[in-house]
């Protein structure tokens, strides 16, 4: 059972051993919590992903004046439906939708995310609204399905950026030594001791505050920590039997770096990862709250939790689905992340059963 | 060892310097001027030209950016960090008076983190896999996925308002000084007791997890298997071996998280009307204060400095295997 | 915004008739000695503390340097003026025993009482109202809340140890006006050391009816009654203005005792303060305040040089449905740059009504029409497709913003909303780089708009960041300035109202009254035209009702 899990040795060469992945995968597997996380999360990419067909106040299928149009599958593409059709482009959605002597099929969501509606402002969930309405009128549900894909990216890209350079860093100041592990330790030293409000402020006063800039800068915030432990880890591993037998049979360093070092020292980094996945949706959500995130009319979780805020006590559904969509995906992430840490440590056997 | 930490104690200089320069040029080329913000307070048309370039010369802000931070720097020198821009009293009084609520608040919080993580952590790594672990985790997951700002405002409504019995505005109540020392002391624990719990439950779950896992791997090592396999009872192989060698890593890791002791957090200071730190650099950054930012940006790099080469003394102490040449 | 004069004080009847027909009205409440659920009158006796609230921290309590409404709120209570306005805008003397205005309009000298004293006890003597005035023209002194009143000043004298006399350069109508936003400062105090830097900004030495006790920074400013006050004595022991920069903890704070008063949102007095507990303990009330919302275009962009298309943005803007929607009906709908319950203001001037088929017609005509068919309009090679710019945190300015985005959208204009925060937005505003915003301008009770529609008052100068031009606008603006006689003045104004209303380079939104629900425990609180503070004697006598307290707590 143990050998099952130990990870073969590379040959010679310093080739890759086929079905590493392979074999994480099967490790992963059996970790049945962690399986479903995984799911979830997927579910939730492909839910935002598809949200213009699945929230939108234009029709899937329309039959309107003698020709067909598909206009929310359209929007699931760069493509701009009114350039094709003119007859299109001053039309009134809302009322297409309104209208019953039109043939359509509607999205299963038949709002679009940024359509105001004053007189349904704040109305409890409903046959009309599954998720109710906010302070302006907008549907909720359409929002946070709309809003999924800022939330899910955020986490997903930012901690990628630390990721990357956290590794990169760590990896040559702990193999290296020397010099280059001077230099590079003043320079993590030097990204760790700003203040991240600071950055973040920083930053939006330079450029238009939007979700990309936002994705930047917590990641190039974030890779200190990672930076840190993988070259804690380098230190000791490449000083371990099988790191030094690669190199005397001539393996050469990047491969050395990239076959035998890394992946056992991946372990910490992954934990690390992980919260920071989630941490990073969190700080969307603190940075909406503080005015700082995502711009209107866009719609993400964060956001419209942001706004929740001052209407808790008469409007409990703008606080709690975007706080229990947050929860999930949080939860998801870091329990996907630990089991993914459990299926790559080689060290972690699983007992006798 | 003596001469690694002399060496590193000389590279915190460089470091420092470096720190600074970046943070100056960053909020110096920030666009807007604190006289744009006076000015726009009153949103009235109080200033000339002349007046305008008169208040620039004031803040000394007319000067190119070189000859601004050589002037911060040379006041440094003496440990005179200048006076802020918006009321002209000087940058160390004012992080004087709001350093001790936000140090009381997150030390007791790092406190109470760590006094449960630590048992969590350990029992749940003996446990691997068991009820307790799993469940336990999974708890703690969904804490931390809490957003602070969310459950501050939860909490407030159930115990603040619906049932009345912690108050959620401050650090003390009106006129609770005029009370005896014992009745003001109550008044302040109490003050204390939500805030913490908002800071504390995040870090929490994060340390415990930490803890599981360095003392998963101190429990796979060979001479836990030697100490078990000589017989010795689970409860002290776990003492004596398992705990001490997991500590260091939880040292190292209190180490890196000294800084953040200094820093407060923004949002809970809001909600709580917390006067701490973090509602000061906040202020200080949105209305371009330059002393009170540079102030800060010092101090917090000096700390987190400092808890940085404490953190890698105690691990190459620790572990022998890093050597530094 | 500034203005006149002694006419006022002639005319002061016809106001009184207008404003209390046109004022918060129906809704004014608590006169002294009202009485109380018990069927008692309730005497006014001496003691007790009341809780005030504020939104965020003072920096300073110097009363030359102070910037903010929060500061303004706290030094109302320490420093009386010279003159000032009474609750029904006419202006007494307060500090001044009387006043007299030259035949040419050109000196005022004032006469202070008696035996004024600081509250250290030192004599306040002209020496210290020049020694004032100097402090606010100091060019080292950044006094950006007066310098403007005073600088057309040409001196000041002291005549004797109670008389002063202002000289202006040239008549200046709203002269008097800017004796009413002035409290003299102690010489003795701050004649000596850095004005800026003296200890006295944190524990300031005044004149008013309350002195200085205490100021926890971040946490509490306390005031104590002043015994030494030459006029009657105030009825509170003490004044504690709590700081609580968050709304709803702030309104949590109110419903348990820890507040006696605070600013509430529309949403909050809709919603969150209905119940019969809170009916019991407060009195919600609602008042109107010298302030307007607006959207501002740049008129120098390439979109908004064309006034057929700012008045088209207007009718793109139901301000109709949003102040039934936004603010339940209470707010009012204005359509030009004065008070809307002021003489200045023409309530004869309809506004623009919701239409988005003439705003659609008022585009074509302008040039503007969707000459490529990707449904967005341009002229001449350009798109029309500009930067919304509001303050990030702004509630209001998010939603007028999201409001207004939708109608453009539906009409071929795109709008990309860009929150900026603070300290970068004033700086884009007073640079004159941006392409359209919303704000709002609180106004004083003179009409003179020169610093915001005059063109020669654009940014960095002056006020004027919707480069406004109007050659017919600028000489009346020119000429209310120096006109005394009120009814002129009053026709110079209405006709630039209508000038105004026709160019457009504002939408002005509304007029929305403040909220403030006052703890039933208070007696005597007073409402002007002004609001409940900002007038004399203001606040300064309210009392605590005794069996009321008991009754509330």
């Amino acid at each position: 059972m143990n050998d099952e899990r130990r990870k073969p040795e590379a040959d010679a060469e310093g080739s890759a051993s086929p079905g590493y992945a392979r074999i994480v995968w099967r490790n992963f597997k059996r970790d049945h919590v962690a399986v479903a996380a995984l799911a979830l999360i997927a579910v939730m990419f492909v839910v935002s992903y598809l949200a213009p067909v699945i929230a939108n106040n234009k029709p899937l299928y329309m039959h309107w004046e003698g020709r067909s149009y598909f206009p929310a599958v359209s929007d699931l593409f760069p493509f701009n439906l009114a350039l094709r059709y003119p007859e299109l482009r001053m039309l009134d959605y809302a009322r297409v939708r309104d209208d019953g002597s039109i043939r359509r099929i509607m999205p299963p969501v038949p709002y679009s995310p940024y359509e105001t509606n004053l007189a349904e402002k704040l109305s409890a969930p409903g046959r009309q609204h599954w998720m109710g309405t906010d302070d302006l009128g907008r549907d909720v549900c359409s929002r946070m399905i709309h809003g999924a894909s800022v939330s899910l990216k955020v986490g997903f890209v930012a901690v990628g950026i630390a990721l990357v350079i956290g590794l990169f860093f760590g990896s040559l100041a702990g193999y290296y030594g020397g010099v280059v592990d001077i230099l590079v330790s003043r320079l993590i030293e030097v990204v760790m001791c700003f203040p991240f409000f600071f950055l973040i402020l920083a930053v939006i006063a330079f450029l238009p505050p939007s979700i990309y800039n936002i994705m930047i800068v917590i990641g190039i915030t974030r890779w200190t920590t990672i930076a840190r432990y993988a070259r804690g880890e380098f230190l000791k591993i490449k000083r371990q039997d099988y790191a030094q037998a690669a190199r005397a049979l001539g393996a050469t360093d990047p491969k050395i770096i990239f076959r035998h070092i890394l992946p056992n020292s991946i372990a910490p980094v992954l934990v690390t990862a992980t919260f920071g996945i989630a941490n990073a949706i969190l700080i969307e959500a603190a940075l909406s709250f503080l005015g700082l995130g995502i711009q209107p009319p866009f719609a993400s979780w964060g956001g419209i939790l942001a706004t929740a805020r001052e209407f808790i006590e008469v409007a409990w559904w703008l606080a709690t689905f975007p706080g229990l969509a947050i929860f999930l995906t949080v939860t998801a992430y870091n329990l996907a992340g630990e089991g993914l840490r459990d299926a790559t440590d080689p060290r972690l056997a699983l007992p006798e059963r | 060892m003596l001469f690694y930490t002399l060496r590193r104690l000389a590279y915190l200089i460089p470091t420092l310097l470096g720190i600074t320069v970046v943070t100056f040029v960053i909020i110096s080329l920030a666009p807007g001027s604190p006289v744009d913000l006076i000015q726009s307070g009153t949103m009235s048309s109080g200033i000339s030209i002349e007046g305008y370039n008169e208040m620039l010369r004031l803040y000394g802000l007319d000067k190119p950016i070189l000859v601004r931070y050589g002037v911060w720097l040379k006041r440094l020198a003496t440990l005179d960090f200048g006076n802020s821009f918006l009321d002209h009293r000087p940058v160390a009084v004012k992080i004087w008076e709001r350093l001790p609520a936000t140090l009381i608040l997150n030390i007791v919080s790092l406190l109470f983190a760590s006094l449960l993580a630590i048992p969590l952590g350990l029992y749940s790594a003996v446990k691997q896999y068991s009820l307790f672990d799993k469940l336990g985790g999974t708890i703690l997951y969904m804490l931390y996925s809490l957003p602070e700002f969310w459950v501050a405002v939860v909490l407030i409504m159930i115990f603040g308002v619906k049932l009345h019995v912690l108050p959620f505005i401050g650090m003390e109540s009106v006129g609770a000084r005029d009370l005896g020392f014992f009745p003001y002391l109550w008044d302040r624990i109490l003050h204390m007791v939500l805030p913490t719990i908002c800071l504390t439950y995040g870090s929490l779950a994060y340390l415990s997890r930490f803890v599981r896992g360095s003392t998963l791997e101190v429990i796979r090592q060979d001479y836990i298997r030697t100490a078990r396999a000589k017989g010795l009872g689970d409860a002290r192989v776990v003492y004596r071996h398992v705990f001490k060698n997991t500590l260091i890593p939880v040292l190292t890791l209190l180490g890196i998280l000294l800084p953040t002791l200094i820093s407060g957090s923004v949002i809970l200071e809001y909600i709580f009307s917390w006067p701490g730190i973090g509602q000061l650099f906040f202020d200080a950054v949105l209305s371009r204060d330059y002393p009170t930012v540079m102030g800060l940006s010092f101090m917090t790099a000096v700390m987190v400095l400092l808890g940085t080469l404490i953190a890698d003394l105690l691990c190459a102490w620790a572990d022998p295997r890093i050597t530094y040449e | 915004m500034r203005v006149s004069n002694r006419v006022l004080v002639a005319a002061s009847a016809v106001l009184v008739g207008l404003l209390s027909m046109s004022s918060c009205g129906t809704r004014e409440k608590k006169e002294p000695a009202k009485t109380s659920p018990a069927g008692q009158a309730s005497q006014p006796i001496r003691g007790g503390t009341v809780y005030r609230h504020l939104e965020a921290d003072c920096r300073t309590l110097n009363w030359v340097l102070y910037t903010t409404a929060y500061e303004n709120y706290v030094l109302r209570y320490l420093y009386d003026r010279l003159l000032d306005y009474d609750r029904n805008l006419d202006i007494v003397p307060v500090l001044a025993k009387d006043y007299e205005v030259s035949k040419d309009h050109l000196s005022i000298t004032v006469t202070l009482r008696d035996s004024l004293r600081w509250h250290d006890g030192v004599p306040i003597t002209a020496e210290d109202v020049k020694f004032t005035v100097e402090k606010i023209l100091d060019p080292t002194v950044a006094a950006v809340n007066k310098e403007a009143w005073f600088s057309r000043l040409d001196r000041v004298e002291v005549l004797d140890n109670r008389t002063v006399e202002f000289k202006w350069k040239e008549p200046y109508a709203p002269s008097l006006h800017a004796l009413t936003q002035f409290a003299p400062i102690p010489k003795h105090i701050y004649g000596e050391g850095d004005f800026n830097e003296n200890p006295a900004n944190r524990s300031p030495v005044g004149s008013g009816p309350f002195k200085f006790e205490e100021w926890r920074t971040g946490q509490l400013i306390s005031l104590v009654r002043n015994d030494g006050y030459y006029g009657e004595k105030a009825y509170l022991d003490r004044i504690v203005f709590r700081i609580i920069p968050d709304g709803s903890a702030a309104l949590n704070a109110l419903k348990t005792g820890e507040l006696d008063e605070m600013r509430i949102t529309q949403i909050q007095w809709d919603t969150q303060t209905n119940d019969p507990d809170f009916a019991a303990k407060f009195d919600k009330t609602l008042y109107y305040v010298p302030q307007y919302n607006y959207l501002a275009w740049n008129c120098r962009s390439v979109w908004f040089k064309d006034k057929r298309v700012r008045r088209a943005m207007t009718m793109l803007f139901d301000r109709g449905t949003i102040n039934k929607e936004l603010y339940s009906g209470n707010a009012e709908i204005v359509t030009g740059p004065f008070y809307v319950k002021s003489w200045a203001y023409d309530s004869s001037i309809a506004p623009i009504p919701f239409d988005p088929e003439g705003a659609k017609r008022l585009l074509d005509e302008a040039g503007w029409i969707d000459s490529d068919n990707d449904g967005v309009r341009d002229n001449d090679g350009t798109k029309f497709e500009f930067d919304f710019f509001i303050i990030s945190g702004s509630e209001t300015g998010r939603r007028y913003s999201e409001l207004l985005q939708e109608q453009c959208r539906k009409v071929g204009v795109i709008v990309n909303i860009r929150q900026i925060e603070g300290a970068t937005f004033f700086d884009t505003m007073f640079k004159g780089e941006y392409d359209a915003t919303a704000l709002a301008w609180r106004l004083e009770n003179d009409p003179d708009v020169y610093d915001t529609f005059h063109s020669s008052q654009v940014p960095p100068l002056g006020l004027n960041h919707a480069f406004y031009s109007n050659p017919q606008v600028d000489s009346l603006l020119e000429a209310g300035r120096v006109e005394f006689d009120r009814a002129k003045r009053q026709a110079i104004y209405h006709r630039v109202h209508r000038l105004i209303h026709e160019d457009q380079p504002y939408t002005f939104v509304n007029s929305v009254p403040e909220k403030r629900p006052f703890s039933k425990r208070i007696g005597n609180v007073v409402l002007s035209p002004d609001g409940p503070f900002d007038f004399y004697p203001g606040a300064a006598y309210w009392y605590i009702k005794q069996d009321v307290a008991q009754a509330v707590k």
